[in-house]
This record gives structure tokens, C-alpha cells and sequence, in this order.
């Protein structure tokens, strides 16, 4: 007898769809390997899976679904204003995934995408010959973690590791690796200063509420440790900072945590900024999350972006860069500020 | 609201006996049946790629499905493969335009799966074995599917729609009587209506969770719009900030109780109102 709605759904990745140009690739076959369950669909292109109107982002993460598809198009992209640039001149994002396999109440592609289903394009090939068109004029900073986590995806996948050999070939490449997850796949990379790894951290309670289906803040936690210990450079991204009931407590627990287990002053970098998000995004997510109280939160709309009431978002990052700079160097802090990724002074 | 539709009155009888459905006489376009307390509503949509597509407008036009709401299309279909099993369709092609369409299979079931193509005419002896990349598919044919789901995607989202078939024929369309089709649906009602009953619950299920009572501070904002003097945007942004509050349950009405207690409210103008909006919203955060 089923007693609760979620035993009425699939697993993740029941089905797989499979555009028609990407049946034939290795990586296809070696994907498809690891769910020999799934049903495999084959279709014309991904947008007519990805792309159908009226679709439920909240059930589609339920049972999620993933789509193989082949990359045409813009490869690379320019890293965006509302995101930090940490210093580097030449910021670029790759999206070799759309979506995450996880579920967070406050991310902002659930405004971005019409669908809840993953997508993973499979020419990896092509994205490093357009990484290596760009490397050719001047050195590149590629965020190849941008609008997924490819670390959680990471034994499924094996991204990251094709990624590491193609970084070691070349010397002006620098690589973030930006996630959630406490999966240890930089165990099986060679350490290097070129390879970033940037751990995003939340209190435990946020996690709870909003961060459906990640890795708890202890297992972050010791997962950004060890990946420090390898040699990697390890970043922590305290942004977006989310505002709860008793926020500056819960903040302060977790940056307890973090520095009981992590020496701060060996961190690369850390970031830190509130949750913000264009005004677009959040008409949809408000539409798909009607009873989410961080799509539903009273924002300030500045410009397009909504974001915190100022004295309240300036009462967060304050706290947060205060509390950081007991045990860190002030220009290892970077502060989100609109336009330009700058540090906090 | 479960909706059904079946081509043909032998295709849905075993569901309306089933369900102990009742005709609506007040519909005379197509044949509509009906359990109120069940909240299934059966519709004979007639055969071929124009009736079924009339019969869901009308249908869902007079009755409004809600966000929760499902669709289900029940009926039999043409294949080469072995007569009898039921096939939950996960792709739906229009032969005549190639149009292709993909309702969400985010349930688990205990069905096959298949694709399905949909014909503008019966097909006489003419199924082949669709060959896709380097595998071979099951392939159903059909007259209705592609059409109920062009135009149920006015009404339903794609994780709304199902499409069950039963395969009745190889082709050999003459044989395909009227009670045949009825045996072949009955045979496999178990199932089928296993199916459904999910889908009821789950209606059930998510009509619970969006009681408007929790998230809709009604009764409290009519007062305080008047008491706060609130223009249409004050009160769009009161609304959200409370809409909030309750989401995250924040004890607003006692915030709101000791505005009036401390005389903040009721304000006597629009200039007050609009100080003691900004005092508001700084003691609910
Ligand atoms: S981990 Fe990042 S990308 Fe994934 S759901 Fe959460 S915010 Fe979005």
C-alpha cells in the first residue's frame, strides 16, 4: 500500500532521452552504460524535450529525467555581472551541463529553464577546441561548473577528469570546479593550482529548508579539507547568504564549523553575497513555488535584480566579512557588488 | 478531475461500468459521463484526428481542469508486436506533419512503453518495425493521440497527460470489431484502472497541499489596507510581505496586534500610512 505521494514517482533518470546526433558518441554509450534500466528515448533535438510549454519544474526534479544532446551554437560564455570575477580579466562560464541534480529553493535556474530535466551534452570535443580558440588570444578562466554541479555528476559523468587532462595541456588555463557536493572526485585528479575547486557553504539549518537533496555543511565541510590537503586550491563560497529567522546565529555556527575543521588563511579566496536574482527569474520562480518562502520573499526590486531590503543585505555581508576577517586576510574576501566583482574594503 | 477519453463507446464502456458513470444529458456535442463524487469525467471523443482534438476543447472548456488535474487518453492501437499488453506512450508522433510530442513519465507504472504514431486513417496491413539508430523500437499506431495532446496542452502541462493503448491488431483493421475492442480494454481493466486510481490520489494529494488557507492571509489585509491608507502598490507589496510571513511562520498578526496596541495603526492619512508601512516591515523582519 503506498502511503505517500513521493512512492508514485520514478527515480532519477528512469528515462533518458537521446538526441539523434548524439546517439552515436562514445560518451553517449558510456553514460547510458550506468543506467541499463532507464528507458532510452531517441529524439530530433533536445529543446523539444527541454523546451515543451507548461512543464513543472517542482515534479520534474521528483523524477528527474536526463537528455543527451550535442552542443551547437555558443560553446563559452562570458561570465555574467551578477557574479563575481574574482580579479580575473577574462572570465568565462562553459555549459556542458543544464541543471542540477540537486534541489535548491533559491536557484536561480529554475527561472532560467523551462524544465526540471537535465541535460548533458556529450561534444566535449568542441568545447575545448572553442576553450582552446580563446586560450590562443589570451589566458582564460573558465567556470566549467556553472549551471550545474558537475562534481555531484561526477561518477555518472566523468566530466571533470576530461576536463583536468585537457587543463594540463594547457598552461593558461585556470578551471573553477564550483559545488555542493562532498562527492571526493578531485581524488582522482592530479593536483593543481590551475584546477580551482569552490566549495559553496550554507548553515545547517539553511540547508535543511532550502537545499533539497545536498550533502549536509559537515560533509561539505570535510570534503573542501581534504581537497585542500590534495593541493587543490580550495575557494568557499558563502553567497548566496540566505536570510532566515536568526540568521546571524545560524552564520555563526557554520563559520564555527568551517574553521574548527579548515584553516582559513589557507583558503584561496572566499566570496560572500545575499541572495539576489533578476527580476524575470523570479516571476517564474515565484509562479512554479507558490508556497516557497524564498521564491515569495518581499524583495527590493533595484533595477532589475531583486535582492534583500539594503539594510538588511548590507547587515548580512557585514556580519559575514567581520566575522571572516578574524581569521583571513581582508583581501582574500570578495564582496558581490553589482558590475564588478570587488573586495571588500 | 480525472479526464478520460476514449474514442468509442465499446473502448469506454468497461471504464464507465467500471466507475458506475453517469451520462450528462446536457452535453450534446459528444457523449459525456460523469461520477461528481469520483471526479472522473469520461468523453467519447469519435475517431480520426479532428473529433478527439473538438472533444477536448469543448470538454475542458465547459470544465476547467485545475493545475492538478489529469488527462487520460484510453483506447486501442494498431502493432507488430504481441496483442493484448498495454503500452503507456512516452513519445507521440503526428504521421501527417512529423510533429513529435513527449508527455512527461515522471510515475512509475507497471506497463510497457512505447512510442506511438499517430494516422490520419486505419492502417491496412502496413506496420513496419521502426528501426531507430541500432536498436529496434515497439511502434504503435493510433488516430487520436497526437490530437488529444495538441490540444490538452491548451489545458493540461506535459506531466498531466497520459496515453495508455492496447494493442488490438497487427493491421488486419477488418478485424477489429466492436466487441473486440471492448474485451481488450476489459481484459486489462485491472491495470488500467490501478493507473488511474494513482492518478486520483495524487489529485487528492496535491489539491490538500494547496490549501489556499495557509499561504492567504485574507481576512487580516482588508482592514489593514484601510487602516494603512495603502495605494494599489502598498498593497501588492503588503500582501507579498505577508504572504511571506505566513510562509515562513513568522507570528505576523501579533506583529500587526501590537502596531494597534502601541497606536501605530490606524494611520490618519496616506503620509502616516506610508511611515507605518516602512515600521512594519522593519519589525516583521
Ligand atoms: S547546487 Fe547550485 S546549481 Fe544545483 S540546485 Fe543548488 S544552487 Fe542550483
Amino acid at each position: 500500500m503506498k502511503n505517500s505521494k513521493d512512492d508514485y514517482y520514478n527515480a532519477a533518470f528512469s528515462h533518458i532521452y537521446v538526441e539523434k546526433a548524439a546517439w552515436s558518441h562514445p560518451r553517449t554509450k558510456r553514460i547510458l552504460s550506468h543506467f541499463p534500466k532507464a528507458s532510452v528515448v531517441e529524439i530530433d533535438h533536445y529543446k523539444d524535450v527541454f523546451c515543451r510549454k507548461g512543464q513543472n519544474y517542482g515534479l520534474q526534479h521528483r523524477a528527474q529525467n536526463l537528455i543527451l544532446a550535442v552542443k551547437t551554437g555558443t560553446l563559452i560564455y562570458r561570465g555574467s555581472p551578477v557574479c563575481q570575477s574574482f580579479g580575473n580579466a577574462h572570465f568565462y562560464y562553459a555549459s556542458c551541463m543544464m541543471n542540477c541534480i540537486y534541489d535548491c529553493e533559491y536557484c536561480y535556474l529554475k527561472g532560467m529553464y523551462p524544465s526540471g530535466n537535465l541535460v548533458a551534452f556529450v561534444n566535449l570535443e568542441d568545447i575545448f577546441s572553442e576553450t582552446k580558440r580563446l586560450l590562443s588570444h589570451h589566458p582564460v578562466y573558465l567556470c566549467i561548473s556553472y549551471d550545474t554541479d558537475l562534481s555531484a555528476l561526477e561518477p555518472v559523468m566523468g566530466y571533470l577528469s576530461e576536463w583536468e587532462k585537457f587543463a594540463g595541456n594547457h598552461e593558461h588555463l585556470n578551471l573553477e570546479i564550483r559545488t555542493k557536493s562532498a562527492n571526493r572526485s578531485f581524488e582522482a585528479l592530479k593536483p593543481s593550482s590551475k584546477i580551482i575547486y569552490a566549495f559553496t557553504l550554507s548553515p545547517q539549518a539553511v540547508i535543511e529548508a532550502y537545499e533539497h537533496k545536498t550533502p549536509s555543511l559537515a560533509q561539505r565541510i570535510s570534503c573542501a579539507a581534504d581537497a585542500m590537503e590534495r593541493g587543490f586550491p580550495v575557494r568557499l563560497c558563502f553567497d548566496p547568504m540566505i536570510y532566515i529567522k536568526d540568521w546571524e546565529k545560524e552564520y555563526d555556527a557554520m563559520l564555527d564549523a568551517v574553521s574548527s575543521k579548515i584553516r582559513m588563511e589557507k583558503l584561496l579566496d572566499v566570496s560572500v553575497g545575499t541572495f539576489r536574482i533578476s527580476q524575470d527569474y523570479l516571476k517564474k520562480m515565484r509562479k512554479q513555488a507558490p508556497y516557497s518562502p524564498i521564491a515569495q520573499f518581499p524583495y527590493q526590486n533595484e533595477t532589475g535584480v531583486c535582492q534583500y531590503p539594503l539594510r538588511l543585505s548590507e547587515q548580512m555581508e557585514r556580519h559575514m566579512v567581520l566575522r571572516l576577517k578574524e581569521n583571513m586576510p581582508q583581501e582574500n574576501i570578495f564582496l558581490w557588488k553589482e558590475e564588478s566583482g570587488v573586495f571588500y574594503e | 478531475m480525472l479526464y478520460l477519453f476514449a474514442a468509442t463507446h465499446c473502448e469506454a464502456r468497461p471504464l464507465i461500468q467500471h466507475y458506475h458513470l453517469k451520462k450528462d444529458i446536457s452535453q450534446t456535442q459528444f457523449q459525456v459521463f460523469f461520477h461528481e463524487t469520483a471526479n472522473i469525467c469520461l468523453t467519447i471523443t469519435g475517431t480520426g484526428m479532428i473529433a478527439p482534438a473538438a472533444a477536448v476543447a469543448c470538454i475542458c472548456t465547459r470544465h476547467r481542469p485545475s493545475a492538478h488535474s489529469f488527462l487520460a487518453n484510453i483506447g486501442i492501437c494498431a502493432s507488430n508486436t504481441e496483442k493484448n499488453t498495454v503500452f503507456l506512450c512516452n513519445k507521440i508522433t503526428e504521421e501527417p506533419t512529423g510533429r513529435t510530442f513527449y508527455p512527461d513519465m515522471l510515475l512509475s507504472h507497471s506497463f510497457c512503453e512505447a512510442k506511438i504514431i499517430t494516422v490520419p486513417k486505419p492502417l491496412s496491413g502496413r506496420i513496419l518495425e521502426q528501426n531507430t539508430s541500432d536498436r529496434k523500437e515497439i511502434c504503435l499506431y493510433d488516430m487520436e493521440a497526437s490530437s488529444i495532446y495538441q490540444a490538452g496542452s491548451y489545458f493540461f502541462g506535459p506531466h498531466q497527460m497520459s496515453f495508455l493503448k492496447i494493442i488490438s491488431d497487427n493491421g488486419d483493421v477488418q478485424n477489429v470489431t466492436p466487441k473486440l475492442a471492448e474485451n481488450r480494454i476489459e481484459k486489462k481493466l485491472p491495470e488500467i484502472t490501478e493507473y488511474l486510481d494513482m492518478l486520483q490520489t495524487i489529485d487528492r494529494f496535491e489539491k490538500q497541499k494547496a490549501d489556499p488557507k495557509e499561504s492567504e492571509p485574507e481576512p487580516l489585509l482588508e482592514k489593514l489596507y484601510a487602516d494603512l491608507h495603502c495605494s494599489h502598490a502598498m498593497r501588492l507589496s503588503l500582501r507579498q510581505q505577508l504572504r511571506y510571513c505566513a510562509l515562513a511562520k513568522i507570528d505576523y498578526p501579533s506583529v500587526i496586534q501590537n502596531m494597534y496596541l502601541e497606536q501605530f495603526l490606524p494611520c490618519k492619512d496616506k503620509k502616516e500610512g506610508k511611515r507605518c508601512f516602512e515600521e512594519l516591515k522593519r519589525r516583521l523582519l
